[in-house]
């Protein structure tokens, strides 16, 4: 399935849920945020929304910053 | 003396709030907060990047610090008001430092999308400290939007030039009610005093702690400073300038009079 993810075309296979990404990408389900298709979805919700072609998906953290 | 700065119901006793930015590695970060004792730190909110393993800046604030996010890489109000949605989700508590900067040069930020995402965010129950180019009707419109404090900017981020706009901002510490902080330009621990002596309520650094060659012993030059234009401010009165000079000695008794 071709993903949308952070502006970049990404490829992945056996992931169905938000959930399966975050955990595919190895990444801390307490440190990150994810938008949906442009919708903010919240940490308890991830393993309800089910994947589709074309997605468009950004992960984002907190960064060092002024 | 007892004098807590309290914003937003939260009780700061360091008035030198600390960007994370720029600094050369995130053990350093945590170093200069904890030797600060910093209250209120920046940290910004960026796309993961699936190369590069990063850490989470978080395990290098004390969790004592409040943690403020700012909006920066939004050009417009729209796009500040999803970061700040975005940093919500993230586990922010809602201290939102609005940035909407769509000029690349001087990096200066933009007041109209400001206000309108301040307006928008302060609905929602964001504690929100928007950064602005001084100017005292913006100021105002801001308060009125519900902003927390209003940051107007000393001279442009990262240029270490000082308190450029200080006329600018004395007039929006004295007709605005809500505290001031100058966020951006302080390059020296004399300009951060001077900030605070002419009665900022906190000043944001970030570049000159970060790009110093001991970022540790800058910190604590800047949070000596803040203290010292604080103790000032609240001293002073009305020493008015002089252009002529007042003896501080007595001018009778010398050893030459006859």
């Amino acid at each position: 399935m071709k993903l949308k993810f952070n502006g970049k075309d990404l490829e992945v296979n056996n992931i169905e849920t938000l959930t399966d990404l975050v955990k595919d990408k190895k990444l801390n389900p307490e440190s990150i945020a994810i938008s949906y298709n442009n919708a903010i979805i919240p940490r308890k919700d991830w393993e309800r929304v089910e994947l589709k072609e074309h997605d468009v998906i950004d992960i984002v953290m907190f960064m060092m910053g002024g | 003396m007892k004098d807590t700065l309290i914003i937003a119901g939260r009780a700061i006793k360091n008035r030198l709030f600390v960007g994370t930015g720029k600094f050369p590695r995130k053990s350093i970060v945590k170093d200069v907060l904890e030797t600060i004792k910093a209250d209120v730190v920046t940290v910004s909110l960026r796309r993961v990047d699936l190369d590069s393993q990063d850490e989470n800046i978080l395990e290098f604030v004390p969790k004592s610090s409040q943690l403020m996010v700012n909006t920066s890489g939004a050009r417009t109000a729209e796009e500040a008001i999803r970061i700040a949605r975005l940093s919500k989700a993230c586990g922010g508590d809602g201290w939102i430092k609005i940035e909407v900067i769509s000029d690349s040069k001087y990096l200066l930020p933009d007041n109209e999308e400001t206000i309108k995402a301040t307006e928008v965010l302060a609905k929602e129950g964001f504690k929100v400290f928007p950064y602005m180019t001084p100017d005292l009707y913006d100021a105002k419109r801001l308060v009125d939007a519900g902003a927390v404090a209003v940051m107007p900017l000393g001279s442009p981020i990262g240029s270490n030039r000082g308190i450029k706009t200080k006329e600018l901002v004395q007039i929006i510490i004295n007709e605005v009610k809500a505290p001031i902080i100058v966020d951006a330009g302080l390059g020296m621990p004399s300009e951060a005093a001077e900030c605070m002596e002419m009665g900022c309520a906190a000043v944001l650094v970030n570049t000159a702690i970060a790009t110093a060659k001991n970022q540790v012993l800058m910190a604590e030059g800047f949070s000596e400073a803040v203290k010292a234009g604080r103790k000032a401010f609240l001293a002073k009165g009305n020493q008015a300038e002089q252009i002529k000079a007042h003896a501080s000695s007595p001018l009778t008794g010398f050893l030459h009079e006859k």
